[in-house]
């Protein structure tokens, strides 16, 4: 394990890794401190670029980039009350309402502190749990992960904000996508309409390009541009003060990196979901929940742990299962695919120096977000300023080039067009985005699974619940299902006995 | 641009029938439950499911079937919305021809045109991003951009 250990440290600790490592997290904080661009979106950005990187580098520019821009939501979301990726804004009032009463630079650093300790946090579990759980992933048959699929995506359908109807049909139409194509099964080239270019399927990079880059250009399009108007005080030492705020808020700090980590490996639901959560949990549990919106602390530092600790806990599924935890570990996975890292137990056996350098990686990007969120802050007046009409043409730009260089195909292209466009109208009927892009990363194992599990119990369903884990997941999805017929049941119940 | 609940329910219950319908033309495998068709013909049957769900909670809400958003009642937003895709087009159809620098140059110019950064800025402006970009996928990412009518001063 030693030897495995420090090949993985000679893999990041190299000069060219590093200066990836350095320039997505500049990319990142950009990205994540402007309005309207979020974290999903810098990945989906980063695609193209990692298609053309070695495997260990790409991967260090997705973990580098999307906990540089989850931190970096939080400083337009404090100065400018607009939330820079939608994580940061279920504390965004209150840290607005920090900086008008002068507290700019304690809440500024407590959003970096508390990101940083809460993004520790969810690597050390992610160190932790993931090794144990490939462990016990090995054993597990096509039962299990047809199961285990089940679960993940029927968690993302109900831990999705809006009507769970909503999220189904989403998540249906991403099975759909997915059966696109003849690498199924019985690879039968299912609803290509004669179509040669749809023979392979549609492919995941353009699609989520489409849908959380083009998608958001073109609500840009539409929406009336205010120039933001930036407060002119000065920000001095945001690191002061801090040492007294993690003696007054220990329990704070530690319960929003522990639900923010378990809400980040729970499939569908990421950073912006563990921040609502937390943020909601820490006015129940405080003192003071009165002044909670008033402009305190306490929310900001508990849900400024979660988001940052969910993104390392949706790496957990996502490596040991090949599972997404969120929607950028959805892309993530794409990507491992690409570069051949497929997610799976057997990654843990075969290459373990590959995770050991994932798990340095994130421990270096929460590290450097340190020093370079600082600086970030000093400079945010300037950054806040670039205006969005001339930053809009060029992210559309990007995402042509990048849907068009990876196969030099008009065809995706007009793949990108076409699930911008449906991504734009999905969301303004309130259908939610993400349970589609994780159906369409695990339908394709979904069906595998099932029709393997299928051909193993020779028909017979009973077969599913054979084997006990295999069981308790099962009952685990179907008792989900049930919940809102359950619930629905036990309400009047209550209101009687009262 | 909002649907009624009751429309939207009816359009996804079209749409996961006629999913069924398609999936029920795939062949059938010998001595197997699990063909080709399985698979889809469930997705289509939960799209049904939820379209009747949806359809059934929209159900008599007085909501009008369609209802625009502000941005459509503005021709200038409508424009815009317009632009962004069909610079996605001409993209798409004028790269291998034109080449990147010109096709870049003219697809960011046409959109910051359209989004209202001032004109004496916008070409310097697009220039300088089109070479960045060049630079950054074509040199550093051996991504190899189309020269097009440039092919003569080619690097």
């Amino acid at each position: 394990m030693v030897g495995h250990v420090i090949l993985a440290f000679e893999q990041v600790f190299d000069p060219f890794v590093l200066s990836v490592v350095m320039a997505s997290a500049l990319f990142g904080l950009f990205v994540g401190s402007i309005p309207g661009l979020s974290a999903t979106m810098a990945t989906a950005l980063l695609v193209p670029v990692t298609f053309f990187l070695p495997p260990i580098p790409a991967v260090a520019c997705m973990v580098t980039a999307t906990a540089m821009a989850i931190f970096a939501g939080d400083v337009p979301g404090a100065l400018l009350r607009m939330p820079g990726t939608p994580a940061s804004a279920a504390y965004c009032h209150d840290a607005y309402l920090m900086t008008r009463k002068g507290q700019a630079e304690t809440v500024l650093g407590a959003g970096l502190v508390y990101s940083a300790l809460g993004g520790l946090f969810g690597t050390i579990v992610l160190v932790v749990a993931a090794p144990s759980l490939a462990n016990a992933a090995l054993r597990f048959s096509s039962f299990e992960y047809f199961w285990l699929v089940m679960l993940g995506l029927t968690s993302a359908v109900f831990v999705s904000p809006g009507h769970p109807i909503r999220g189904l049909v989403s998540l249906m139409l991403g099975l759909l996508i997915a059966t696109v194509g003849f690498e199924n099964p019985a690879a039968y080239p299912r609803f290509t309409f004669g179509s040669v270019d749809l023979m392979s399927g549609l492919q995941l990079i353009p699609v989520m390009i489409g849908m959380f880059a083009v998608s958001e250009v073109a609500r840009y399009a539409v929406s009336a541009d205010t120039p933001i108007e930036v407060p002119k005080q000065d920000i001095g030492g945001i690191f002061k003060g801090q040492g007294t705020l993690l003696k007054t808020y220990p329990l704070p700090a530690l319960r929003g990196s522990v639900v923010g980590t378990l809400i980040g490996a729970l499939p569908g639901a990421g950073a912006d979901i563990a921040a609502w959560i937390s943020y909601a949990m820490s006015k129940r549990f405080s003192k003071t929940p009165e002044k909670f919106g008033t402009g305190y602390i306490e929310g900001v530092i508990e849900a400024g742990a979660a988001n940052n600790s969910a993104l390392a806990g949706a790496w957990i599924p996502a490596l040991v299962f090949g599972i997404p935890g969120d929607s950028i570990t959805a892309i993530v996975i794409g990507v491992l695919y690409l570069k051949g890292l497929n997610p799976g137990p057997a990654i843990f056996i075969e290459h373990p120096e590959n995770i050991y350098a994932v798990f340095i990686i994130f421990f270096l990007a929460n590290l450097l977000m340190l020093p370079l969120g600082w600086a970030l802050i000093k400079l945010a007046k300037n950054i806040l300023h670039v205006p969005r009409a001339v930053l809009m043409p060029v992210i559309l730009l990007f995402c042509v080039v990048g849907a068009f260089a990876m196969n030099n195909s008009v065809f995706d292209v007009g793949v990108m067009l076409a699930f911008g466009l449906l991504a734009f109208f999905m969301e303004a009927n309130e259908f939610p985005i993400a349970p589609t892009i994780l159906g369409m990363v695990l339908g394709g194992m979904l069906e595998q699974n099932f029709v393997t599990s299928m051909i193993k119990a020779g028909g017979h369903a009973a077969a599913f619940f054979d084997r006990p884990i295999a069981a308790g997941l099962g009952v685990a999805a179907i008792l989900i299902w049930l919940s809102p017929l359950i619930i629905a049941r036990l309400r009047p119940l209550r209101i009687t006995n009262h | 641009m909002k649907l009624n609940d009751a429309l939207s329910g009816l359009l996804i219950l079209i749409f996961g029938t006629a999913v069924v319908v398609n999936a029920r033309t795939f062949p059938s495998m010998a001595s197997q439950s699990t063909g080709p068709s399985l698979f889809p013909t469930l997705i289509g049957g939960g799209l049904i499911l939820c379209g009747l769900a949806l359809a059934w909670s929209g159900r008599g809400r007085g909501a009008p079937w369609f209802q625009a958003d502000d941005w459509v009642r503005r021709p200038r937003m409508v424009l815009n919305f317009g632009l962004v895709f069909a610079d996605l087009v001409f993209y798409a159809i004028a790269v291998g021809r034109l080449g990147f620098f010109i096709t870049a140059v003219i697809f960011l110019s046409v959109l910051m045109l359209a989004f209202g950064v001032r004109r004496p800025r916008i070409v310097p402006l697009a220039l300088a991003v089109t070479m960045v970009i060049h630079y950054a996928f074509y040199s550093l990412l051996r991504v190899p951009l189309p020269w097009g009518v440039l092919e003569g001063i080619a690097w």
